[in-house]
C-alpha cells in the first residue's frame, strides 16, 4: 500500500517517459532496460503502470472522499429526521434501481470522458450506498440509550448529530468509504477499458488493458502488470479499511498501547476511593 | 414536605400495534393507564411493578420523551406538554434522569468528563469553568477527578452509574427521574449508589422519582410507594403503611417475593404463590379488575366491575374491592363489594 502511494509520488524520477515512444523497441519482453517490458508503441509499460496509478489514486481518492462526504450527511440527515426519511430514501432507491457501473456509464457518454467528468460520474454511482450503509447505522445507534440521554440533557440536534452519533458510525464509514475507493478503480478501469474513460493518451489502468487485448497472445505482460496492479491496490485497500476500523474502535485502541497492566492498577485504585466514600 | 413538585393527571400512554397496512384494526397496547401520581418537593417517590407494566413509559413520559395520549404532567404547576420547545429546553434544566444501563446511556466514544459536562455545555456554562465544575461533580458522586479524559468502557457498572449520576445532577435539577438506576448493577454495588442518592439528595434537597421492581430497594429510599400493575397504579401509600398495612393482593404477591436472609424464616414463611403467567393481551382487556386473572382472592364481582382507586385510609390508596385487612391474605371479603367501594 505504502510502496503504491510512494510511487505515486515519486513518478518523477521514472526512468522513461510513459509517453515516450520508441518505435524501435515495439513489444519488448522484460528486460533490465524496461522491467515490465514495452507495449505495442515502444512504451516502457512499468513507466506507465506508475504514471496511471497516480491517475487511479487521484479518481479513486476524490470518489471516495466525495462520496463518503455526501453518503455521511445524506445517511445522517435521513436516519436520524424521521420525516425526511422516507422523501431521501425513495430517492435513493431510485438512484440505486440503476447498476452503479452503469449509471457512471450513461453519466459518461453524456457529459463527455474527462477526469473531473469522470469523478462526478463516479461519486454518483457509489453515493447511494454509502447514504444507505450510514443511515443504517445512524438507527441503530439512535436506540441506544445514550442518545436519549443527550436529549434529557437539554443537547440540540445538532450536537447530538455531530457528537454523539457521528463518531459511533465511524467504522461503517470507513470500511464503506476505502470499499468505495477500491471500487472506483476499478470502476474507472472499466470505463476505461470500455473506452469511455480518459483520453488514451493519459495512462490508466483501465486503458493499458484495453490496448493489450489485442496482444494478449504475443505479449502478455502488457495486460498482466495492469492487472496485477489493480489487484494488489483493491485488496491492500481493503485491508486497510479493516486497519482503520479496528484503529477508530475505542475498545481495541487501549489493547494496542499496551495499558492492560496499568488499567487494572486502576481499577483497584477506583474501587479503593469508592470504598473510601460511600460507607 | 412542600407542595406538589409534580403531578401527573390520569396519564394515558397507548401504543398502537399496527399490522400491516391494509389492516385497519389496531390492537392497542395501554403501557400507561390513566395514572395519577403527585410528588412533593424533597421527597423520594418509588414506583414499582414488575416488567413489562409501563414504569419505564411513566418514565419516559414524564421526561418529555414519550407523547401521552390523553392526561396532563404538570411540573410546579405547569403542563409540560403545552410548552413550545425553548420553553421545554428550560424546563429540562429542572427535570433529569439517570437510566437503567449505565453503558448505553454513556456515549462510548466521549471522554467521561464530557459527558459530565454535556448538560453544562448545553445550558451555556462559561468554558472556563467547566473543567473545574466537572471535577467538582466527580469528586461528588465518587470519582476521581483525574479519570476526566478516560472513556466510559474502563470503567465498572457502578462507576458510570456514578457518572450518570454526575451528568444528572449536573445543572441542579429539581427532580431527577430514576429509571431502574440499581437493577443492573451488583448487589453490593446498590447499595453504596442508593447511598450515594440519598447523599446527594440531603445535600441539594433533590425529588427522586425512583422507579424499580426490587421493592427491598424502594423500601430503603422511598418516602411513598407506587405499586403499578399492567399501566394503572394499584397501590399508593406512605412507605410505612405501605410495607406494615398493603392492601392489594398484588402488593401481598410483590412482598412476598422477596427472598427473606435467613433460610429458617425463609422457609416458614407461606409465599403466595404467583398463579398464571403474566397475561400478554390483558392490556387492552376493557372489562373487570386488571389484575382478576391471577388475584388469589378473585371473585367473580371482579370480573365484571373495575375497581376505582380510592381511600382505604388517610393516606392509603388502592384499587381493590376486597382490601387485604390485618395482613391476611384471605381477607374476609365484604358480602356486598359495594360497601367497601364506598
Amino acid at each position: 500500500m505504502i510502496i503504491l502511494v510512494a510511487s505515486v509520488t515519486s513518478s518523477v524520477w521514472l526512468p522513461h517517459s510513459p509517453t515516450l515512444i520508441e518505435p524501435d523497441q515495439r513489444l519488448q519482453g522484460l528486460s533490465l532496460q524496461h522491467w515490465f517490458g514495452t507495449d505495442n508503441f515502444g512504451r516502457d509499460v512499468f513507466a506507465r503502470t506508475i504514471a496511471a496509478a497516480k491517475v487511479s489514486f487521484f479518481i479513486g481518492a476524490s470518489v471516495a472522499l466525495i462520496a463518503t462526504v455526501m453518503g455521511t450527511l445524506v445517511g445522517l440527515l435521513s436516519g436520524y429526521f424521521k420525516k425526511i426519511d422516507f422523501l431521501v430514501m425513495r430517492l435513493i432507491d431510485g438512484m440505486m434501481a440503476f447498476p452503479a457501473l452503469l449509471l457512471a456509464l450513461a453519466l459518461v457518454a453524456a457529459i463527455g470522458g474527462n477526469i473531473t467528468n469522470i469523478i462526478i460520474a463516479l461519486t454518483f454511482a457509489f453515493f447511494p450506498q454509502m447514504a444507505r450503509v450510514i443511515r443504517s447505522a445512524v438507527l441503530k445507534v439512535k436506540q441506544i440509550q445514550f442518545v436519549e440521554a443527550a436529549k434529557t440533557t437539554g443537547t440540540g440536534s445538532g450536537t447530538i448529530l455531530f457528537f454523539y452519533i457521528l463518531p459511533n458510525v465511524v467504522s461503517p464509514i470507513i470500511v464503506q468509504g476505502t470499499f468505495t475507493f477500491a471500487k472506483a478503480i476499478l470502476a474507472e478501469a472499466a470505463l476505461s477499458f470500455l473506452g469511455l474513460g480518459i483520453s488514451p493518451t493519459i495512462p490508466t489502468w483501465g486503458n493499458m488493458l484495453q490496448e493489450a487485448q489485442n496482444y494478449i497472445t504475443i505479449a502478455p505482460w502488457l495486460c498482466i502488470f495492469p492487472g496485477l496492479a489493480i489487484v494488489t491496490t483493491v485488496l491492500s485497500l481493503n485491508i486497510l479499511g479493516d486497519g482503520l476500523r479496528d484503529a477508530f474502535d475505542p475498545h481495541s485502541r487501549m489493547k494496542r498501547s499496551g495499558a492492560q497492566r496499568l488499567s487494572n492498577k486502576t481499577k483497584r485504585e477506583t474501587i479503593n476511593s469508592i470504598g473510601g466514600r460511600t460507607v | 414536605m412542600g407542595k406538589d413538585l409534580l403531578q401527573v393527571k390520569d396519564l394515558k400512554v397507548y401504543f398502537s400495534k399496527k399490522s400491516g397496512f391494509l389492516k385497519k384494526k389496531q390492537d392497542e397496547i395501554r403501557a400507561v393507564d390513566k395514572v395519577t401520581l403527585s410528588l412533593k418537593a424533597g421527597e423520594t417517590l418509588g414506583i414499582v411493578g414488575e416488567s413489562g407494566c409501563g414504569k419505564s413509559t411513566l418514565a419516559r413520559t414524564i421526561m418529555g420523551l414519550e407523547k401521552p395520549t390523553s392526561g396532563t404532567v404538570l411540573f410546579e404547576g405547569q403542563d409540560i406538554f403545552s410548552l413550545n420547545r425553548k420553553q421545554m429546553h428550560q424546563l429540562r434544566r429542572d427535570i433529569q434522569m439517570v437510566f437503567q444501563d449505565p453503558f448505553s446511556s454513556l456515549n462510548p466514544r466521549m471522554k467521561v468528563g464530557d459527558i459530565i459536562a454535556a448538560p453544562l455545555k448545553a445550558y451555556g456554562y462559561p468554558n472556563k469553568g467547566i473543567r473545574k465544575k466537572v471535577s467538582e461533580l466527580m469528586d461528588l458522586v465518587g470519582i476521581k477527578p483525574e479519570y476526566y479524559d478516560r472513556l466510559p468502557h474502563e470503567f465498572s457498572g457502578g462507576q458510570c452509574q456514578r457518572i450518570g449520576i454526575a451528568r444528572a445532577i449536573a445543572l441542579k435539577p429539581k427532580l431527577i427521574v430514576c429509571d431502574e438506576p440499581v437493577s443492573a448493577l451488583d448487589v453490593s454495588i446498590q447499595a453504596q449508589i442508593i447511598n450515594l442518592l440519598k447523599d446527594l439528595q440531603k445535600e441539594f434537597h433533590l425529588t427522586y422519582l425512583f422507579i424499580s421492581h426490587d421493592l427491598s430497594v424502594v423500601k430503603n429510599i422511598a418516602n411513598r410507594v407506587a405499586v403499578i400493575y399492567l399501566g394503572k397504579v394499584v397501590e399508593f401509600a406512605e412507605n410505612e403503611s405501605f410495607f406494615n398495612q398493603p392492601f392489594h393482593p398484588y402488593t401481598h404477591m410483590l412482598l412476598s417475593a422477596i427472598p427473606l436472609p435467613d433460610p429458617r424464616a425463609e422457609k416458614a414463611r407461606n409465599r403466595i404463590a404467583i398463579k398464571n403467567d403474566f397475561p400478554v393481551n390483558a392490556g387492552s382487556a376493557s372489562r373487570g379488575c386488571v389484575f382478576y386473572s391471577r388475584c388469589p382472592i378473585a371473585q367473580d364481582y371482579c370480573r365484571e366491575h373495575v375497581p376505582e382507586f380510592v381511600n382505604i385510609t388517610a393516606d392509603h390508596r388502592a384499587a381493590c374491592f376486597y382490601p387485604v385487612k390485618n395482613n391476611s391474605v384471605v381477607g374476609e371479603a365484604p358480602s356486598d363489594p359495594r360497601t367497601s367501594v364506598k
